[in-house]
């Protein structure tokens, strides 16, 4: 998905007297999207609240040696989806839980988050994807709910096509089984 | 021109989530009957001020970057060790000189020792012994040997005492 203001916000960001406009709009243009896809990773609004400041700052630091032979937009969900996982990594390390656990902690967190305004299916489905495993979990989310074709997906998470369609269809498989349950 | 990219992508889009939701139509037949919608939430406020924050904290880190790497530029091994030569050199040169002041002290005393002693043996050159041993003798001899007249030693001290006087002291 070429995309031609990406362009004219890349070589206007080139320009030191444009640099902080490019900038501006280039946050404007993927800060929601950005924002929802660290969120459904870490779930709570104030870590990525962080995370998602963090990933723009690291975008600002190096837009000037991005290469332009991958998209600027796949870029960007790339230095966003490590952020997300490298956090959720020192969480598990800073309290020496196993995985499943910080997945069981989100899962808790979501009744009581004001920023969750789903009702009673919406949580429930929120809490089945909480119990795929981490790269499942991703897949899934970049696929059903931010709508990203095999090709996107592969390039961001450096995953071949044919594995991100297998770990897809498990993972709808796995949730639609809980969803179905009583 | 832009109207017909921005259509294009609306098309895509659309297109995409359509083969999206006839796949999930057919391997999740029940998830594919729940509405997709964003169960998370964040105000618009937040949006419209999460731009102004994120350039504030790039203009607080490049604060403290320049900080940082004016502190890591004096840790780095070059610097240390310059530091250190500068050091090792500075006290060297203190040292130096001080040893060469207190060398300049010892030899302007020795100087100024040899220069007394040099004093006293001129002094001493200058006393005429001849005419010292003739009043002693003298004096000896108007005097008998077991009553040693006072007066000849006492007379010669001072004369000694005077020439002395004269020439050291009055120079000190």
């Amino acid at each position: 998905m070429a995309d031609n203001i990406d362009i004219d916000i890349l070589s206007a960001f080139r320009d030191k007297n444009s640099r902080n406009y490019a900038f501006n709009l280039l946050v404007k243009k993927y800060q929601q999207p950005i924002y929802y896809h660290i969120r459904r990773i870490v779930i709570d609004h104030d870590d990525t609240d962080d995370l998602v400041q963090n990933t723009f700052i690291k975008i600002f630091e190096h837009l000037d040696s991005f290469r332009e032979d991958a998209q600027l937009y796949t870029w960007i969900y790339r230095i966003a989806t490590n952020e997300a996982l490298a956090f959720l990594r020192s969480k598990r390390n800073k309290f020496f839980l196993p995985f499943i656990d910080v997945e069981r902690e989100l899962s808790n967190s979501l009744k009581d988050n004001q920023f969750f305004n789903g009702d009673e299916i919406q949580l429930k489905l929120q809490k089945a994807i909480l119990t795929l495993p981490e790269k499942q979990r991703l897949v899934f989310n970049m696929r059903y709910y931010e709508e990203m074709k095999y090709e996107e997906m592969s390039e961001i998470l450096g995953t071949s096509v044919g594995a991100l369609k297998a770990s897809y269809h498990i993972a709808a498989k796995k949730i639609e089984e809980i969803v179905t349950q009583d | 021109m832009k109207k017909q990219h921005q259509s294009y992508i609306t098309n895509f889009k659309m297109e995409n989530s359509e083969n999206i939701l006839n796949e999930i139509k057919e391997i999740a037949p029940t998830l594919s009957n729940i509405k997709k919608e964003n169960a998370f939430y964040a105000s618009d406020q937040y949006f419209e001020e999460l731009s102004g924050n994120i350039q504030q904290k790039i203009s607080e880190k490049k604060k403290t970057s320049t900080t940082i790497n004016l502190i890591s530029y004096f840790q780095k091994p070059q610097f240390a060790i310059a530091a250190s030569l500068i050091v090792i050199i500075s006290i060297s040169i203190f040292y130096f000189n001080q040893s060469k002041t207190n060398k300049t002290l010892a030899q302007s005393n020795t100087i100024y020792w040899d220069e007394i002693l040099n004093e006293n043996n001129t002094i001493v050159d200058k006393i005429d012994e001849n005419l010292l041993v003739e009043v002693l003798e003298s004096e000896i001899a108007s005097n008998s040997i077991n009553q040693p007249n006072n007066t000849a030693l006492e007379e010669a001290s001072e004369y000694v005492e005077t020439e002395y006087n004269n020439d050291i002291f009055t120079e000190l």
